[in-house]
């Protein structure tokens, strides 16, 4: 017998596609391959994946960081294959590129706000 | 980058910041004019040359000193009573970018109408690429700055620079369409 909801947000948060594996959860990602870049709009497959269709997710934006040296994007990917520390390869059609990237956390700069408390 | 129709250069840019406080600001500019030696530009987007320092006004209260480069520091010495002086000059970089197809290529960064009057050589916009603020400054007829936030630099750089190969390419394939800006059904 499922567990009687408490509340509306409970209602809301048992909902099927909020328990479902594959749900897309924000990730980081760092692009690993010297003077490759990441590109917003890329999408998002496993290493040794044939790169069609939708794939397991998208990046949503990039930018260069100074600090870390190499391009850093966010994107959304589906939750069972988001794990930190793994490699996705990002592939972007409209210039023939294909690109591996590991998934990092989202906040890429100093995540305990040690820097930004001193 | 450098190519004929297009070349994009990066470089330092010292600027300073200086702004007036609501109620002093005829004190402040007159103070200021005396300091610099040359009259401040009137309006939010113009400027004005003397030097090797560009005065811009950025906004009612707000003047942007840009210098060339190698060009000295002026001396200012503003009245905190009157307003307040900070140098930007370590968090921004300038994008020099010069050639023919200029226009088209800035058509894909930012959302400035290259022939338009506010546009024109000698005015400065504060405009948005890729979300980041950015400072449009118009230098010739086929020249012109954009002034960015350093650490988003190297991704407007490129972005730009990809603009650019995209342009060239286009060029490449259809070399009799016009320069300059505007796809034939747009010029009425």
């Amino acid at each position: 017998m499922r567990p009687r909801p408490r509340s509306s947000s409970d209602v809301l948060r048992r909902r099927p596609a909020f328990q479902a594996l594959d749900r897309q959860r924000l990730v980081g990602l760092e692009c690993l391959e010297e003077g490759k870049r990441l590109r917003g709009g890329a999408i998002l497959f496993l290493p040794g994946e044939k790169p069609y269709g939708h794939g397991r997710g998208r990046v949503t934006s990039v930018t260069f960081s100074p600090e870390r040296d190499h391009y850093v994007g966010l994107a959304l990917l589906a939750g069972d294959v988001a794990s930190e520390g793994s490699e996705v390869v990002a592939v972007y059609p409209m210039k023939a590129e294909t690109v591996r990237a590991r998934i990092v956390s989202p906040v890429f700069l100093d995540p305990q706000g040690e820097r930004l408390h001193g | 980058m450098a190519s004929p129709d297009f070349s994009l250069s990066v470089a330092d840019c010292p600027l300073i910041e200086i702004e007036g406080w609501d109620g002093t600001l005829g004190q402040f500019e007159k103070s200021v004019t005396a300091s610099l030696g040359t009259k401040l530009p009137a309006l939010v987007g113009e400027t004005v040359r003397h030097n090797g320092l560009l005065v811009i006004r950025v906004a009612p209260r707000r003047l942007w000193l840009a210098l060339d480069d190698g060009a000295q520091a002026p001396s200012l010495g503003v009245d905190p009573d009157l307003g307040c002086s900070v140098s930007l000059g370590e968090g921004r970089v300038r994008l020099r970018m010069a050639g023919a197809d200029i226009a088209r290529v800035l058509s894909k960064c930012i959302t400035v109408d290259w022939r338009a009057p506010a546009a024109a050589p000698g005015r400065a916009v504060l405009t948005s690429f890729h979300h980041v603020p950015v400072l449009f400054l118009r230098t010739g007829e086929t020249a012109c700055e954009l002034i960015v936030p350093r650490s988003f630099s190297r991704s407007l750089s490129d972005w730009i620079a990809d603009a650019a190969g995209r342009e060239r390419t286009r060029r490449e394939r259809s070399p009799q369409e016009p320069l300059h800006g505007l796809a034939p059904w747009m010029i009425s």
